[in-house]
């Protein structure tokens, strides 16, 4: 026997938890004055050499380090043995960090108020571009042996990303990157992406990235 | 794979509408999929399935309306709907392409009976 339905009409955003926690987040960190830079991109596209070497040219300010793994903690240890404050989160088996593991890692990371503080999400091209940590900038990072095609793969989190760098820009000539293709196909999904083209073991375009983004993460 | 964590989401958003409602049962949810939110449809409702057992869902159907890429050309002005983004205009063949779309994903509605759901959760305070 049929009984008569009733429709109940709402409009729910599906990742509202996430954004409610990412919001506190957000106030937390400018009460510190903290600048949350999250960044994004596959396994292997250099996320942890990146922040190393963006440390070392930062100078004067203070910067701290939130790893995000599905296990281990040799990015930790080896951003650690670089002198930089950092705390590891393991997913277990969770493909992105979200709003909340940020949250209690910040309540053990040794960061000063005002320092620049890296968050290496999980690598992925994928879920990580769906949940706001509550940063002030998402960078994606895309080596150039994954190939100039990825915006077309992953138009997520292209057209997520503030800032694009692509890194590894030596072998750009090895592997067949075409590095004006990939720009214009980024631009495709975001008009407004920033671009850098940067090398961490030469420095190549280091300095461009690093006055770019102390500049982005001045104090307010 | 992060579906099982959205269809948790789905899940908990369509109970806590139901139970403004009063006994009723929840036959259908109804959600909108953003082309950019990286969700497969097959993965969401498996996840949905596995987990509405003991929930006001129990007996629930997830129905899915998974938008799609816009793209705009910007020679011809032509709009166009995809799965993925391609490199030239179907109409025209122009290469300057643009493409939007949402990476939000939202519970829209969820269609009620009066039966009480079987297996749902004991009220509280009930």
């Amino acid at each position: 026997m049929n009984k008569p339905e009733a429709t109940v009409r709402i409009l729910e955003k599906i990742s509202k938890v996430n954004d409610v926690i990412a919001s506190e987040n957000r106030s937390d960190f400018r009460a510190r004055r903290l600048s949350v830079v999250n960044v994004l991109g596959s396994p292997g596209s250099g996320k942890t050499t990146l922040i190393a070497a963006t440390a070392e040219r930062l100078g004067g300010r203070s910067v701290a380090v939130i790893e995000g793994d599905v296990a281990g903690r040799v990015d930790a240890d080896f951003l650690a043995s670089k002198g930089l404050p950092a705390v590891q989160i393991n997913t277990g088996g969770g493909c992105h960090l979200d709003a909340g593991m940020v949250r209690e890692a910040m309540r053990e990371l040794a960061a000063h108020d005002g320092a620049i503080v890296f968050v290496e999400n999980v690598g992925n091209l994928i879920c990580t571009a769906g949940y706001d940590l509550g940063e002030r900038v998402r960078v994606l990072a895309l080596s150039t042996p994954e190939g100039d095609d990825k915006p077309y793969k992953y138009p997520g989190i292209f057209a997520g990303a503030e800032v694009l760098l692509i890194t590894k820009s030596d072998l750009a000539p090895y592997v067949g990157f075409d590095a004006e293709a990939l720009k214009e196909r980024a631009r495709s999904l975001n008009p407004d992406l920033v671009i850098f083209e940067v090398c961490a073991r030469s420095g190549e375009g280091m300095d461009a990235w690093r006055d770019w983004l102390a500049a982005r993460c001045g104090e307010e | 794979m992060h579906e099982a964590s959205v269809a948790r989401t789905i899940l908990e958003i369509a109970e806590r509408t139901g139970a403004r409602h009063g006994e009723v049962r929840i036959v259908r949810v109804h959600v909108v999929v953003g082309a950019l939110a990286h969700i497969d449809d097959d993965a969401l409702r498996f996840a949905f399935d596995a987990l509405k057992t003991d929930t006001a869902c129990a007996s629930a159907s997830l129905e899915i309306d998974k938008k799609r890429l816009v793209g705009s050309c910007r020679a011809c002005d032509f709009s166009f709907e995809a799965e993925i983004p391609s490199d030239s205009c179907p109409q025209c063949g122009g290469a300057e392409l643009s493409w939007s779309g949402d990476q939000e994903s939202y519970v829209t509605a969820i269609d009620v009976d009066d039966e009480p759901a079987a297996g749902g959760r004991p009220r509280e305070g009930g």
